[in-house]
């Protein structure tokens, strides 16, 4: 049975409402889980848990967030992303748009690679496999 | 791991405002996997760094009544950046309610001048004796180290700049 975008769209911003505590009306397209949702480390595997419920689906450690970036100093070095760290996200996150980031390759600025869209480029991405 | 978070106390207008700092250090254990080649304070203490100062204005305003003081809600919560070893967590909060028993919020935290965590919060207060009449003079002892705590937060002078 495929799953219409509207109805992913409506879990996922379920899922979000659940996870973060805020009001559905907040949880937009283009809003970031951690600048305008309140998201922080500790809520990102939340999120994680509830996404694989919602939609029966596995994800494997690190595919949706990338837990391996802030943990290996080839991918990050003071406050910057390296060449090798912006390569890893564009392989780990084909669902992101990181236009953005490679501009301005900072740490500060990768939270924002996560938008409410790009979750639900990922669902989508996993129902179709 | 000793769950105090607040180094020092800047200001303090009794039931109204309280500033305060937390100085991060990489000797925190927790920020050898927070993260293993990036350490940086976990949102969860930037938002603990508010609570415990609001939680030291209660102390203060009720001159100790309440020896337990706990997060009973914490909404619009936002993280804005990171705060990394070396640097302080310079905390200002604002009391909007005190009542014997509750208490509302709001705090802003800043780095080097930038805001990096906003949140209302609520806390919750009562002794021990309130649940056991037993347990009063464990109220005792804890409203007297608090009160020490308390002289010791505040007497170190400012920085000059933070």
């Amino acid at each position: 049975m495929a799953v219409s975008r509207d109805e992913v769209f409506a879990k996922v911003r379920d899922v979000l409402s659940d996870a973060l505590g805020v009001d559905q009306e907040e949880v937009s397209l283009e809003a970031t889980l951690q600048g305008d949702l309140g998201a922080e480390s500790i809520d990102f595997l939340d999120i994680v848990f509830r996404l694989e419920k919602a939609f029966s689906i596995k994800i494997p450690k690190g595919e949706l967030f990338p837990d391996e970036m802030l943990n290996n100093p080839e991918y990050v070095e003071g406050d910057r992303i390296t060449p090798a760290g912006l390569e890893k996200l564009k392989q780990a996150l084909p669902h992101a748009d990181l236009t953005k980031l490679e501009a301005k390759p900072f740490v500060s600025k990768m939270p924002d690679l996560f938008t409410v869209r790009t979750i639900i480029n990922y669902v989508e991405s996993k129902l179709a496999a | 791991m000793r769950f105090e978070l607040i180094d020092r106390i800047v200001e303090l207008a009794s039931g109204e405002r309280i500033v305060a700092v937390k100085a991060v250090s990489n000797a925190e254990e927790y920020l050898a996997d927070h993260f293993a080649a990036f350490p940086v304070l976990p949102g969860v203490f930037m938002l603990e760094t508010l609570v415990e100062s609001g939680a030291w204005l209660v102390r203060e305003a009720q001159d100790f009544a309440n020896t337990v003081i706990l997060l009973r809600e914490a909404k619009n919560v936002v993280f804005k950046s990171f705060v990394r070893p070396g640097n302080l967590l310079r905390v200002e909060v604002a009391c909007r309610r005190l009542a014997q028993g509750e208490s509302d919020f709001e705090g802003v935290g800043y780095c080097n001048r930038d805001e990096v965590v906003k949140a209302r919060f609520g806390l919750r207060h009562f002794c021990l004796a309130d649940r056991d009449a037993l347990l009063s003079s464990a109220d005792s002892r804890l409203a007297a180290e608090a009160r020490a705590r308390l002289a010791d937060l505040r007497r170190h002078p400012p920085a000059a700049r933070e």
